[in-house]
């Protein structure tokens, strides 16, 4: 992975690829999950600070 | 190795472009501009599993392929030239990498410190330890070309005695073989510089160990694979330079990709750079995600540049074979592109729903577009196999994390580039705060992007969906930054202090 430039291009290639599609309810699903692990793992590591 | 690429490659495109044809064919029924966009973004889609290819075939190559177990033999030759050890700090001095590295067991070295410090605590610690150890120190009245223009006060002048030299970055060790061993893969005329491998060490920091991995899997897989069979570029540090090949380019290109500009120039010369995987040099990642985003800056800024003014160099030169010129566009146009690139997204997730025009890719190239996307890790996967699967997997979603929420970042270099020309950024060495606030704070562009993105994508198209591979690593953007928190070690000063304590 270290060095790769081509995370950003693969990313955009799948985002042009679903644009036509109508996947509105799992997108917010997987945002969803996203934000609630991210705020875990960012909460651990505060906590990790406090302690 | 990349007749193999194009030709997996090409049996990908073809079937793809019978796929397409009708959406092409309803685009341009629609409108000619719309027929366009969609045949520039199929072009896009190809450009990237070309790239995609190349990261499956690669570190299947390195583990295949005998060239692991190539390398030249001692040289014969009793001759002992004069090889300058050129340590170049800028206001990150490391008195312990320097120290480290001139010891060698090669008697003919000189060594000098090219100090461009502005911070005077930085002169005062290259000063004293010039004053301790009688290492030359050379300094210039401003800090105009970056490091190769902070390279070439010194090689242009006194430098020209060396018969070759060694770029030393301020974080870098060398090990104490470093000039016997490289000497000997110049018995070969055609070497005008030889990269040397490297691992990631000194990793004081959660962030630094968590993403150190990918470093050590990195190097010899991909340099190994260039050198052999794409183009093999000067990175910088740990590198030898011989002076004949230096003067032949005429010194260091005074932009900030110096490295791969000389490189370039001097395979047009008829010199190539050759790759060491048995001279293991160390080096620092980042300390933390701030520090890893300005060197990511740097990079996409200095590739800009380096797309700027070489691209007629790199397409129309004789002495670059066709496999060169495609290696060095796989692996250094796809940062500055990324603008570019952005473009077919809002076209594609914006523009078109607003017109009301619909369309779909055939879902099934989603499969091999998913792969390429992926393919970027296998080297890691085959690297380090045998590791926790646990560690791995989690090394693995950190990577992609990380990398991913570089999209951002490199957008706006793009753009900032575009309009105000590149920047060298020293990446800093002791990780910053880890508090709420700084995170928030020094990421707040790249969070208010990614919700913009996301809303207007939702309006406009309908669904979100097309574009949560960009939001997610913005989401975890604050977990990264403050991913340090609670370390005791970061600094670096106190982490060579410890390093000293151990050894006695």
């Amino acid at each position: 992975m270290y060095g790769n430039t081509s995370v950003a291009g693969g990313v955009l290639a799948a985002s042009v690829i679903t644009a036509g599609s109508d996947w509105s309810l799992t997108g917010f699903g997987v945002l969803g999950v996203s934000i609630i692990a991210a705020g875990v793992m960012t909460a651990r590591r505060l906590g990790r600070l406090r302690r | 190795m990349y007749i193999i690429i194009v030709a997996a490659w090409l049996l990908l495109c073809v079937p793809s472009a019978y796929a397409v044809r009708p959406v092409i064919q309803a685009g341009f029924r629609r409108d000619d501009a719309i027929g366009v966009i969609i045949v520039l973004t199929t072009v896009f889609i190809a450009y990237f599993w070309l790239n995609g290819i190349k990261d499956v075939v690669y570190p299947f190559a390195y583990r295949l392929t005998p060239w692991r177990k190539q390398s030249p033999p001692p040289r014969a030759a009793p001759d002992m030239p004069l090889v300058g050890l050129v340590y170049v700090t800028c206001n990150d001095f490391s008195e312990y990498a320097l120290a480290s590295s001139i010891v060698q067991d090669y008697p003919n070295c000189r060594r000098v410190i090219l100090d461009d410090s502005s911070r005077p605590e930085y002169i005062a610690q290259v000063d004293e330890y010039a004053q301790a150890t009688g290492i030359e120190v050379v300094r210039r009245g401003d800090r105009r070309g970056f490091k190769g223009g902070n390279l070439n006060n010194y090689l242009r002048a006194a430098g020209q005695r060396l018969d070759y030299f060694v770029i030393i970055d301020s974080d870098e060790i060398l090990p104490p073989n470093f000039v016997t061993r490289a000497l000997d893969y110049f018995e070969d005329p055609s070497v005008g510089v030889l990269q040397a491998n490297h691992v990631a060490t000194r990793n004081r920091t959660t962030f630094m160990r968590t993403f150190a991995p990918g470093v050590d899997a990195h190097w010899p897989a991909y340099q190994l694979v260039k050198a052999h069979a794409g183009f093999m570029s000067l990175l910088g540090h740990g590198a030898m330079v011989s002076m004949e090949c230096y003067n032949a380019v005429a010194g260091f290109p005074e932009v900030v990709a110096e490295d791969i500009g000389f490189a370039i120039d001097a395979r047009v010369r008829g010199y190539r750079v050759d790759f060491a995987a048995d001279i293991l040099c160390e080096e620092e990642f980042p300390p933390d995600y701030a520090a890893f985003k300005k060197r990511h800056r740097k990079w996409t800024e200095g590739n800009m540049e380096f797309m700027r003014q070489y691209t007629r160099r790199i397409l129309f030169s004789r002495n670059l074979a066709w496999y060169e010129r495609l290696d060095i566009i796989l692996f250094t146009y796809s940062l500055p592109l990324t603008g570019v690139f952005s473009l077919y997204v809002v076209a594609n997730a914006v523009l078109f729903p607003l017109i009301k025009f619909r369309y779909e890719y055939p879902l099934w190239m989603l499969v091999p577009t998913v792969v390429c996307l992926v393919a970027p890790t296998i080297n890691d996967m085959l690297t380090w196999r045998k590791a926790p699967k646990h560690r791995l997997v989690s090394y693995l979603l950190h990577s992609s994390i990380l990398f991913g929420s570089m999209f951002f970042v490199s957008l706006f270099a793009c753009v900032r580039t575009m309009f105000k020309g590149s920047h060298f950024n020293v990446t800093p060495k002791n990780p910053g705060s880890t508090s709420l606030k700084t995170a928030v704070a020094r990421n707040v562009a790249e969070l208010a992007a990614g919700l913009v993105l996301a809303v207007i994508v939702e309006v406009t198209a309908g669904s979100v969906f097309p574009v949560v591979l960009l939001i997610i690593p913005v989401i975890f953007i604050i977990y990264l930054s403050v991913m340090n928190a609670g370390d005791t070690t970061g600094n670096r000063d106190d982490h060579i202090h410890n390093l000293h304590e151990e050894k006695r």
